[in-house]
């Protein structure tokens, strides 16, 4: 996968989630790339060099590392009525 | 069904809830209050004859021939424009009005041609009916007499005449085109004797005039006056079969009308609870592509593109492609294959095609083309709301106050729905138009916006959070519906944010070139206007923030209080016909049908049960990153079913490379389109026509798709997949599409009530349909939200990256025409063409003049991605610094200019934000003269041998 492209898109999601502040755009980041990116994009993403991405987006990057990211998916489960 | 006409009552319904009893010949019969005696009468089961009155008109009373007597009341009153009133005695049959309603036709008569056995309309011929009704012998004046029958026959339409000497001066076409289409093209020209009924200005034709070729005054016409080409063509429908169109998100309902397996014509079903009885260009006439010459109706195969195809049989062509792809799966794993589905197909077809990826291939590299179209209003709505769907029936917009409609065009995208909206504007709700562009809504015939924000392209989310600023900042935010319905937290957070001076609408004036006051004004109004509600377009999802605009929106619509009631709102206009479906049946990597994430172990237990087979749980890959992915190598085949992403989709040489890598490309469609130049495998597809199934429009509103004729290619789409699913072993045995609708029922709480023998007793339902709501739902969210609470979300703008500069000074946006559809693989193929016959430029008069441009005339389009040339308009709908244009013509590729920017979240393309610039050209660009020698090749083709 290209690299700049991924961390374009890495660093796109930071920005629209920067309003939230540092810790909580970094934790909203890795979430959605957790939930949206196929294996492969992740793990270009997570071998990419860290001092090239954001404060943010790297911190993102740590946390999905690290495995500690387990998206809320209570909604998907809640029956539509 | 056998063929007779659709019913007609002769007036409309009033709806009213209050009865009135009263006697017609002798029949007592309650009816609603306010309607008329000939409706009565029709309610009764008679029929009082009639030429002038239609039930989706207002009663006008010009022909006088539905006279009745009224106990106590004096002379003949016409029973159409006569309301029933309690204790009413009518009579409808009497010496009296046989007498007068004979004199009348005999009128009629004196002046229409006597060519009844000839005329393309015998015995489908209300007027011919009525004469027969009203015992018509003989014409006592003659017919020597100054008449109109040496009039020419209009026949500039392409698809239906105007034949003035059959010509009744009725007017229903004339109030048909202003009560039911809105343009108000025709008009009774010229007074008494001399009336006519004329399209336009004296000197205009059908074609020249504003007729937007509806059908309206065609279905209105009692006689042979306006009529079908293909009726005198090809003689009388002999069955109709009702079924669902199958171009835009509209999904109007027509029956088709049938002569053996020839289609004669489609006709609005007045039943539809989309549409109405209404139909536009496209559905109603623009059906010919099914029988085009282009149709590729064998399956073709071929080991490389430089080679012509070669036709196969259905089992060499799957064996070819089913071998093909366990081989790429066992030397590469089940991630270097993937599949689109199509949101022109059914449900089911959809259903299966993810399922085939998932279960069959063993990956999640499934995606639609929602994703470049409407993966935004999905990831926003669900976030806000919980669940991806528009929250009102169109029905709705007849109780809306104000009509906000941003980064939509209905008039051209979906025309049905907006002749309701223009219906409800004309009773006086106000519209508020946000777009770049002055779409016709802006100002047309009876209608005018009260406010346009024509905003710089690429700051929706900047207008909004200005209007939002106004609504909280000046205390019209409905405090009791957000404590009661929504996080308050949240909205505390997001009220915060938006009141921020920097978010005022003075201080965002030089990022969106909106007027303050007028944004001022328009957020007011929409906030304090009554019941508003709001309509949005791909000018909303495809921007870098898009999914931020959708949730700007519904923030909007929670902070007012627009939500949870009918008349109000925030509904997205689905592009497609199958747009809803095909998202709702888990057409995205990351979600199974009902939009239940993948991840999930809970909801991959189900599919893993029913289909006996584990899912990967995790998402797999959307269209752009499957192109990135075939770039590098882990992404080698792909089943592409209905879609056409070379042209479709943005950076068109990104594209072309990406499927140029790969080593099978399956391409399932009805004509060699432009992704097939790059595939390997070619799987005939079937039209709607030709197959049973469902679709789902905009309102979540599920519909029947019932074939009309045998497929040409011999399968309808959904057996191909489970043919070349069986090829690949996996043991399918679904013998109609029914049973693919009760495994998604099954399988999807949304659709748990959902069956086609529930759709054929109701004749449409929308999701939710189960056990809180057996009849559906037309307006969600009316006591809670799906996920509960209305969840309010802080939506910052940030600017896109594309930036105009020196370079590239002016921004490109694109979009649709009313008479051509997306790609234009089906309207490119009828007699559309005759109004949109190649993509225009649309670029502003100071623009053109700056570059010494003229109407007509050959411009160069370049972007930092590519080039193409096409002929400039030059108009002020455009605001200067703005070009549009659509991209309906492979010729001109205008994706060859878009770029690789997206939205965050989604990863919807900015098809609405490029940076161009303008130049005269005098010649095809060099990716043009590139590409038609490309087609050129790939588009060869070996037939295969006789059989012995």
């Amino acid at each position: 996968m290209r690299k700049e492209r991924l961390r374009y898109m890495a660093e796109q999601i930071a920005r629209n989630l920067a309003i939230q502040g540092p810790d909580v755009a970094a934790a909203a980041t890795a979430e959605h790339i957790r939930l949206y990116w196929d294996p492969r994009m992740r793990a270009a993403l997570l071998a990419d060099d860290r001092a090239a991405l954001s404060p943010v987006v790297a911190a993102a990057v740590e946390e999905l590392a690290a495995g500690n990211v387990v998206p809320d998916l209570a909604g998907d489960r809640r029956r539509p009525d | 069904m056998g063929y007779e006409r659709q019913p007609d009552m002769g007036t409309p319904d009033t709806g009213a809830a209050k009865q009135v009893c009263l006697t017609i010949d002798g029949r007592a019969i309650a009816v609603p209050a306010g309607i008329s005696v000939m409706r009565a009468a029709a309610l009764a089961g008679g029929a009082i004859p009639r030429l002038c009155a239609s039930d989706n008109l207002a009663a006008f009373g010009s022909c006088r021939l539905c006279l009745v007597e009224i106990e106590g009341a004096k002379g003949t009153p016409a029973s159409c424009t006569t309301p029933v009133a309690e204790g009413m005695v009518v009579h409808t049959q009497t010496p009296r009005l046989q007498k007068l309603r004979r004199g009348v036709m005999e009128l009629f008569i004196s002046d229409h041609p006597l060519d009844c056995l000839t005329c393309s309309a015998n015995n489908d011929c209300e007027l011919q009916d009525e004469a027969a009704a009203v015992g018509l012998r003989d014409v006592r004046y003659g017919y020597a007499g100054a008449n109109h029958l040496a009039q020419p026959v209009d026949a500039t339409n392409p698809y239906f005449d105007f034949d003035p000497a059959k010509c009744i001066v009725c007017s229903r076409c004339v109030r048909a085109c202003d009560e039911v289409q809105g343009t108000f093209a025709l008009t009774i020209d010229g007074r008494g004797f001399a009336s006519k009924v004329s399209a336009g200005q004296a000197g205009d034709d059908f074609l020249s005039s504003e007729c937007v070729s509806c059908g309206a005054c065609v279905q209105a016409c009692p006689t042979a006056t306006l009529q079908e080409k293909a009726v005198r063509e090809i003689g009388r429908p002999e069955r109709a079969v009702v079924t669902t169109c199958a171009y835009c998100g509209v999904g109007c309902t027509f029956r088709a009308e049938m002569r053996g397996q020839q289609l004669v014509r489609m006709v609005p079903w007045k039943d539809g609870k989309a549409n109405r009885g209404h139909s536009c260009v496209k559905g109603r006439f623009a059906w010919g592509y099914a029988n085009h010459k282009d149709r590729i109706t064998t399956p073709m195969i071929r080991t490389s593109t430089a080679e012509p195809w070669r036709e196969a049989s259905w089992d060499e062509a799957l064996a070819f492609a089913a071998e093909r792809l366990k081989a790429i799966k066992a030397r590469y794993g089940a991630g270097a294959l993937g599949g689109i589905t199509s949101s022109r197909c059914t449900n089911e077809e959809t259903f299966l095609v993810q399922k085939l990826v998932r279960a069959g291939f063993g990956s999640n590299n499934v995606d639609t083309c929602a994703r470049v179209c409407h993966s935004p209003t999905g990831y926003g709505l669900k976030t806000t709301f919980g669940t991806s769907a528009g929250t009102q029936d169109f029905d709705s917009v007849m109780q809306a106050d104000v009509i906000l409609i941003i980064g939509a065009n209905p008039t051209d995208a979906h025309p049905v729905f907006a002749s309701r909206m223009k219906r409800r504007l004309r009773q006086g709700a106000k519209l508020i138009v946000i777009d770049p562009r002055r779409i016709d809504l802006v100002r047309s015939p009876h209608v005018a916006a009260a406010h346009h924000l024509a905003l710089q392209p690429g700051t929706n989310v900047a207008v909004l959070t200005a209007m939002a600023h106004v609504v909280v900042t000046e205390g019209l935010a409905d405090e009791a519906f957000i404590r009661a319905r929504c996080e308050y937290d949240a909205y505390q957070d997001w009220a915060r944010f938006v009141s921020d001076q920097r978010h005022s609408p003075e201080a965002l004036e030089a990022v969106t070139r909106v007027p303050a006051a007028e944004l001022r004004a328009a957020a007011r109004l929409y906030a304090t206007g009554g019941n508003g509600a709001i309509y949005y377009g791909l000018g909303v999802t495809e921007h870098s923030q898009g999914s931020s605009t959708v949730m700007a929106i519904a923030n909007l619509a929670m902070a007012t209080g627009n939500i949870g009631r009918p008349g109000v709102g925030v509904n997205p206009l689905r592009g497609q016909n199958n747009v809803q479906g095909s998202c709702d049946m888990g057409s995205f990597p990351h979600e199974l049908s009902g939009y239940r994430h993948i991840s999930d172990p809970a909801t991959r237990a189900l599919f893993e049960q029913d289909w006996g087979v584990g899912l990967d749980p995790e998402p797999g890959l959307r269209i752009p990153n499957m192109l990135d992915a075939a770039l590098d190598g882990s992404f080698r085949a792909i089943y592409i079913q209905g879609e056409d992403i070379l042209q479709s989709d943005p950076d068109t040489r990104h594209v072309a490379a990406g499927l140029a890598a790969m080593e099978l490309v399956i391409v399932h469609d009805l004509f060699l389109n432009e992704t097939a130049s790059y595939a390997h495998v070619f799987l005939p597809g079937s039209t709607f026509l030709e197959k049973n199934g469902t679709f789902t429009n905009a309102e979540r509103r599920i519909q029947l798709v019932r074939k009309v004729m045998e497929p040409a290619n011999g399968m309808e789409d959904w057996e191909v997949t489970q043919a070349l699913a069986n090829a690949m072993g996996l043991g399918w045995s679904y013998t109609h599409p029914a049973q693919v609708m009760d495994e998604i029922a099954r399988l999807t709480p949304t659709f748990a009530g959902v069956s086609f023998a529930r759709l054929e007793e109701a004749g449409s339902l929308q999701w939710p349909v189960n056990d809180a709501h057996p009849d559906g739902s037309p307006v969600m969210h009316v006591d809670g939200f799906v996920r509960g609470k209305g969840r309010f979300v802080v939506t910052d703008y940030v600017p896109t990256d594309e930036k105009a500069g020196p370079r590239f000074p002016l921004l490109l946006t694109t979009g649709r025409i009313l008479s051509q559809y997306n790609v234009g693989a089906q309207t490119r193929r009828t007699a559309n063409l005759v109004w949109h016959d190649e993509d225009l430029l649309e670029i502003h008069p100071a623009d053109a003049e700056n570059r010494g441009i003229k109407t007509g005339d050959r411009v160069r389009l370049a972007s930092r991605k590519g080039e193409t040339t096409l002929r400039a308009e030059v108009t002020d709908r455009v605001a200067p610094g703005v070009v549009y244009t659509t991209f309906h013509h492979p010729e001109t590729q205008a994706n060859v200019v878009t770029t690789e920017y997206s939205d965050w979240a989604t990863s919807c393309p900015e098809y609405k934000v490029t940076a161009v610039q303008v130049a005269p050209s005098n010649g095809p660009s060099e990716w043009q003269e590139d590409y038609a020698g490309l087609t050129a090749r790939a588009r060869r083709i070996v037939p295969a041998e006789p059989a012995e």
